[in-house]
């Protein structure tokens, strides 16, 4: 088999591909204090012929059990050419960073990352949704669901909008409100980070916020192009590892 | 090693020398050492170790009757100082170790070279600071500006500000002109030596040699397998405006000589890169290390720490009169390609032709946090370049380790676009 891993800030992914190139094992584990070790765990238990690394985690694993590692940039833009040969470019919002990646037939031609700063991400998002007591899901459903007055959310920190939230709370907003709040941040500042680069669609999005369909919408009526994200976001960058594994295997 | 009685007679807080200051071999330079064991470069190694200080070599000719003029800039003509038989020394500002001593007077947000040179001074812990007989600041961005005005008022400096104008046009060549015979007129003065004619071209040519054999040095890096890395290239260039400036030249020679022979120490034919931008002070070499140990070859830094120092030098010759002279050094001077000026930015320019020169495939724009003329250039010249279908890649970071994973990321992405 031929595996990918992606050894991210806060989960850690592996993918596996069988001969014909296909996922035949896919597992996610939180990165916990020791990414490595849990990397390291859930890679013993296979006979893999080629590992490609990715993530934070990526040269560590390589000085490890990885015999390979590519950036994050290419192992998600792999993967969304995969699923959607016609993608432009690739969004990927994860735990505590933000890529935009600009694409011409499959090849990256310029990228953006965030700030060493957790603002927009999904860190972000949950740190407002334990501060309304809510858990991931449910802050999206909310802000989905909301069609009243809209509140603004002014500060892009992770930390300081907890404190926000909490003032907004007390000034008479509504869970709801400051939900969708939350979310429309969120958007602003992967905009934000989206027009540094001359980007086209279609848009493939993923990462573990991809799942939110709130910020997908939102998405995709700001940009006015599609905005796809395939069935497990999360994976994406596993998955475009465990393809290079596959493909730089197969054409030795 | 320098005695602590020296350091302590000059004025050093040494207990804070021996915690705070930056030097010390590294462990990713020491490994590289330990790779391409090229006799000819040892020096270059145990300068930048902190093993031979010339704070011993300096304070005995103080003790001679020279004097020290210290700067932070390029655009202190260090023929000046020379031709006076004074010592011109580069001061410490690339490690963040003295930014607790700045902190409590500083803004949070400031660049962080002048945090550091700042936090040196207030410390006592640069001892090159606390030989200087003068200090000569400049006007090349608001930062360092006000700087000298804290230390001005914090510390006993004697600190002269040479005033850089905004544009190179020629009112403001004259006004440049006005600052450089102030600045000769000031080290006379200091120094109780008149700089004449003579003693200008002597000084002249000492370091027009220097810069000549740092340049044949570096442009061998155009070759298609560089005979020294980026990392080795900028470790040497780092210490050309504060070593000895005839052993310096020395070492360079026989280094060019051995370079000559030396095959590539790269392992992998990675894509060639430029660096541009803020100056990366000496020791801090975070970008261009990373970006090597991820698969690049740096072959050419422009910045201070880089050509800036030794291109476009000027040339003197014993006919001109004094004031052709000096009139000869400041335009020269002036027309230093950094970001701070406007209204002829040349800047895209002059990297095309580096990038063809040097066979380049991708461009790395960096500058330090807050360094707002190369951060607000930082757009013009990723979209000039693209024109011309050049990769850049823009970064901004400082003196600190928390953004390294986030810059290997980027760099790693770059160079597999780039191949």
């Amino acid at each position: 088999m031929y595996g990918g891993i992606d050894i991210g800030s806060r989960t850690v992914e592996l993918v596996l591909l069988d001969e014909k190139g296909d996922i035949s094992i896919k597992e996610m584990v939180d990165s916990s204090y020791n990414p490595i070790e849990r990397a390291r765990d859930i890679v013993s238990d296979n006979e893999i012929k080629h590992l490609v690394a990715t993530g934070y985690g990526r040269y560590r694993a390589q000085a490890g059990f990885a015999d390979e590692v590519i950036s994050e940039i290419k192992a998600y833009s792999i993967s969304a050419t995969h699923h959607y040969p016609k993608a432009r470019s690739v969004l990927d919002i994860g735990g505590q960073d933000i890529k935009a990646i600009s694409l011409s037939d499959g090849d990256v031609i310029d990228f953006v990352l965030n700030d060493k700063c957790a603002a927009g991400t999904g860190v972000f998002l949950e740190r407002v949704a334990d501060s309304l007591d809510l858990d991931i899901e449910e802050l999206s459903q909310l802000a989905l669901e909301y069609e009243g007055a809209s509140v603004e959310l002014s500060s892009k920190c992770a930390v300081f909008a907890e404190s926000e939230v909490i003032s907004l709370l007390h000034s008479g907003a509504s869970r709801e409100s400051v939900a969708q709040a939350v979310h429309d941040s969120v958007v602003n500042i992967v905009l934000g980070q989206i027009r540094k680069l001359e980007i086209q669609g279609p848009m493939v999005f993923g990462g573990g916020v991809a799942h939110n369909r709130y910020i997908q919408k939102e998405l995709e009526s700001e940009l006015n192009y599609k905005v796809l994200t395939p069935e497990y976001p999360e994976l994406m960058g596993a998955h475009g590892a465990a393809l290079h594994a596959y493909q730089k295997t197969k054409s030795r | 090693m320098v005695s602590f009685e020296i350091l302590r007679e000059i004025g050093v807080d040494v207990e804070k020398y021996d915690r705070y200051r930056g030097c010390g071999m590294p462990s990713h330079l020491k490994e590289a050492w330990d790779e391409n064991n090229l006799l000819e470069l040892e020096y270059f190694y145990r300068v930048r170790a902190g093993e031979y200080s010339r704070v011993e070599e300096i304070y005995k000719a103080k003790k001679e009757g020279s004097v020290v003029v210290g700067s932070f800039c390029l655009f202190v003509p260090e023929e000046l100082v020379l031709a006076a038989d004074a010592i011109p020394i580069g001061l410490c500002g690339g490690s963040s170790s003295s930014f607790p001593e700045a902190e409590p007077i500083l803004p949070r947000e400031v660049c962080p070279l002048i945090k550091s040179y700042v936090g040196y001074k207030l410390g006592g812990i640069c001892p090159y600071f606390e030989l200087s007989d003068l200090v000569v600041g400049e006007t090349t961005c608001d930062g360092k500006t006000k700087s000298f005005e804290v230390l001005n008022d914090l510390t006993d400096e004697e600190i002269m500000v040479l005033h850089r104008p905004n544009t190179r046009d020629q009112r403001s060549r004259e006004i440049w002109r006005d600052e450089i015979h102030r600045l000769k007129n000031e080290i006379e003065e200091i120094s109780k030596e008149k700089i004449s004619k003579q003693n200008l071209f002597r000084g002249w040519q000492k370091l027009d040699m220097k810069k000549k054999r740092l340049q044949e040095v570096m442009e061998l890096r155009k070759q298609p397998n560089p005979p020294i890395t980026g990392l080795e290239s900028l470790m040497i260039s780092q210490l050309a405006s504060n070593q000895n400036p005839q052993k310096y030249t020395e070492k360079l020679e026989k280094l060019q000589n051995a370079l000559i022979e030396r095959e590539t120490p790269y392992k992998d034919k990675g894509p060639r890169l430029l660096i541009t931008g803020s100056p990366l002070v000496y020791p801090n070499q975070k970008i261009l290390r990373i970006a090597e140990e991820v698969g690049g070859r740096v072959v050419h830094e422009e910045m201070c720490t880089g050509s800036r120092y030794y291109e476009n030098q000027p040339k003197l010759n014993e006919n001109q009169t004094l004031n052709k002279m000096i009139e000869v050094l400041a335009d020269n001077y002036l027309d230093i390609p950094c970001a701070c000026f406007t209204g002829d930015t040349d800047r895209t320019d002059q990297l095309l032709q580096k990038i063809k020169e040097f066979d380049v495939d991708g461009v790395i724009h960096h500058s330090l946090r807050s360094c707002d003329p190369y951060s607000l250039e930082a757009y013009q010249i990723k979209n000039k370049l693209k024109d011309k279908g050049i990769p850049t890649l823009v970064i901004e970071s400082d003196y600190s380790k928390e953004d390294i994973g986030q810059l290997k990321t980027r760099l790693q992405a770059f160079i597999e676009m780039t191949k």
